[in-house]
């Protein structure tokens, strides 16, 4: 490394750098709070006049208004919400995908203020107008969503709230975000389904199957393609094996007539996906996925902890959305998927504890979303 | 990329920002001034094994001091569940103790992502996100850029992606004369560097720049004076060995101080 005034001149980021991590946390005003809350929020810094406005709101104490001006920027919606949900949409967890039909259902639905708790059984789809170039929805590609994305539509103004029935006829039974093209594309391909389930888990009550996994759970609905010995010991698969599975398969018919094909999802309500029969020959004694019925095998036991309510058991995907929605989990998670978000803090860091009261009001105010972000926000806009 | 290849190395090099994390002195929560931790070239291979003892804790020491030793760090960062430690977690983990320094700070700071940086810098600079000269190259550069807003994954990659971004920007803020306009308001590129660039001239540059890019009235960005003392240092060395009369000179040199203030911390931090 170079030394003298070289060296000295090549430190403008350096400089910045420095006094930014030195100043940001203890000498915050409420227009170095409002810049902060601009951009955590909408990922962009605010224009001189809205700056202003939003440092006039904070110095009144009224910190909730100024979030939701942030929060008119597009970019709320065309970055920071695409960012948020991207993970959701495929195996890898990555942020780096395309614009879907998962992913702008969720951004329309927070600028509706649709109750977010609808992501999990609702007749919704989010689309937007074809026309400039735009090619229609269609259930078997993802072509108008990659449009949006390329031409940089503005999400915020282009999308139409849908109905999948309606839009996509050839499934019916829809559960929101559970029934949407990219999930199926990531979630029903090859496999059997299960990691349907382990993705509604994770993105909806952040509970890994590690964490849900449970041995002493009743295993009278795992599949037959699961050996009950895996190389020739028993105890395997009843001290680890049966933990996941015998709490994930009871609830895997949820999805039993559900399939992804290479382009879409294919739903055959009056049959049984082929892939519930898979290696059916590995334990020809185990369970014969005969309809769509689920049962929660994990209301009861260590995962009570979940806040399980309503029914235990059900049919489709939609009432199994629902029983997932109506958890104590769901609004916990969700607050600690914001609160990550907007005060930039790693998930496991986050207690159950420090989102309580933002979970709370979460699920007082009709899960609303957009008033969750703004009241994240202010937590961490420095003091 | 064109002006890559007119835009001196300082410009990228100005960016390998990661080492300040370690450099310089730095408060304590305990109020007492902390030894660098930082190991320099010059260190000799001894002088480097005493500052790694010097920082390296006993994991089961539990007197909370932060610590800044890397594997401490790991290992207490995502190793340990919420509430299974011996000490109860406070509500705010920037008052607790027992985390991490590094890990309360990625709640104060963090580095925006790949599709913040493009959009602020879209927002900045006036030039949308869908202007054929950027779009290709964020393209190309968007899985260089930072993947999350964690701090501790910046790597210098990444700040070199951002510099080759904001390089596209002011390139076609430059050369759009509403963009132009809105930026630099009032300033003629348009003549030689000895009269864009004068004292006057410069100033009077570096300061829309940094007001636009960085924001005016914070207590949180650097000092301006300090910063324009800077950027009057990089414009002469910019300018060095250079035929000052030839006006097609000034353009150039304003994107690089275009892209020194665009790609620095207090447009891709918050």
């Amino acid at each position: 490394m170079k030394s003298g005034p070289k060296r000295h001149t090549t430190c403008v980021g350096l400089i910045s750098l420095a006094s930014l991590i030195t100043t940001s946390a203890a000498i915050a005003g409420p227009r170095e709070q409002a810049f902060r809350l601009h951009n955590r929020l909408a990922g962009v810094p605010p224009s001189p006049e809205i700056l202003s406005q939003m440092e006039t709101m904070l110095a009144q104490g009224d910190g909730e208004q100024a979030a939701q001006l942030a929060m008119e920027n597009s970019n709320f919606y065309n970055v920071t919400l695409k960012h948020w949900a991207s993970p959701w949409t495929n195996k890898d967890e990555s942020f780096r995908v395309e614009l879907n039909d998962y992913v702008a259902t969720v951004i329309g639905m927070v600028r509706d203020n649709v109750p977010f708790d609808q992501i999990l059984y609702g007749d919704i789809l989010y689309t937007a107008n074809a026309a400039n170039g735009i090619p229609a929805y269609s259930p078997a590609n993802n072509s108008h969503y990659t449009a949006l994305e390329t031409r940089a539509v503005d999400l915020k103004t282009a999308l139409v709230k849908g109905q999948q029935s309606t839009l996509n006829p050839a499934v019916t039974e829809v559960a929101g975000a559970l029934s949407t093209r990219a999930f199926g594309a990531a979630f029903f391909e090859a496999g059997t389904n299960r990691a349907a389930i382990r993705s509604s888990f994770l993105t909806f009550l952040c509970q890994d199957m590690e964490q849900m996994s449970d041995t002493s759970t009743p295993d009278f609905r795992v599949r037959r393609d699961v050996d009950r010995q895996p190389g020739g010991d028993a105890k395997v698969y009843r001290n680890k094996c049966a933990g996941c599975h015998a709490g994930m398969d009871a609830l895997g018919g949820a999805f039993a007539n559900f399939d992804w094909d290479g382009m879409k999802v294919v739903h055959n309500s009056a049959a049984v996906s082929q892939k519930f029969g898979k290696n059916a020959s590995t334990f020809p004694d185990g369970y014969v996925t005969t309809d769509n019925g689920w049962m929660n095998l994990w209301a009861e036991g260590q995962n009570t902890r979940i806040g399980w309510q309503g029914a235990k058991s059900g049919k489709g995907i939609q009432q199994y959305g629902q029983m997932l929605a109506a958890t104590e989990a769901f609004p916990i998670c969700m607050a600690k998927r914001v609160y990550s978000s907007v005060c930039i803090q790693d998930m496991n860091l986050i207690s159950d504890a420090q989102v309580a009261s933002l979970a709370d009001n979460f699920k007082a105010d009709s899960y609303n979303l957009k008033n969750l972000f703004a009241a994240a926000s202010l937590q961490c806009m420095g003091d | 990329m064109r002006l890559m290849r007119q835009v001196p190395l300082w410009t990228l090099a100005a960016c390998l920002c990661i080492p300040i994390l370690g450099c310089g002195s730095k408060k304590n929560d305990r109020g007492s001034k902390a030894p660098s931790a930082s190991i320099t070239d010059s260190d000799s291979d001894d002088a480097v094994e005493k500052k790694k003892k010097r920082y390296k804790k006993p994991i089961d020491d539990h007197d909370h001091e932060p610590s800044l030793d890397p594997d401490q760090v790991e290992k207490n960062d995502g190793g340990e569940q919420p509430g299974t430690s011996d000490q109860p977690p406070a509500d705010n983990p920037q008052d607790n103790p027992s985390v991490p320094e590094v890990a309360r700070l990625t709640t104060a700071v963090g580095v925006k992502n790949f599709r913040q940086i493009n959009a602020t810098m879209s927002a900045l600079t006036g030039i949308p996100t869908t202007n054929t000269v950027v779009a290709p190259v964020y393209t190309q550069l968007a899985s260089q850029l930072p993947d999350t807003n964690d701090i501790r994954s910046l790597l210098a990659s990444h700040q070199v992606a951002i510099t080759k971004l904001a390089v596209e920007y002011c390139d076609q803020m430059v050369v759009t004369p509403a963009a132009l306009n809105s930026v630099l308001p009032g300033i003629n590129l348009n003549v030689p560097a000895t009269t864009a660039l004068n004292a006057t001239g410069r100033e009077a540059i570096n300061k829309a720049l940094i007001v636009r890019f960085w924001g005016s009235g914070l207590s949180t960005t650097p000092d301006m004076n300090a910063s324009l003392t800077t950027m009057s240092k990089l414009t002469d060395e910019l300018l060095a060995g250079k035929n000052q009369n030839n006006a097609a000179l000034t353009p150039n040199i304003v994107k690089a101080l275009c892209t020194a203030v665009l790609a620095s911390a207090p447009v891709t931090f918050h």
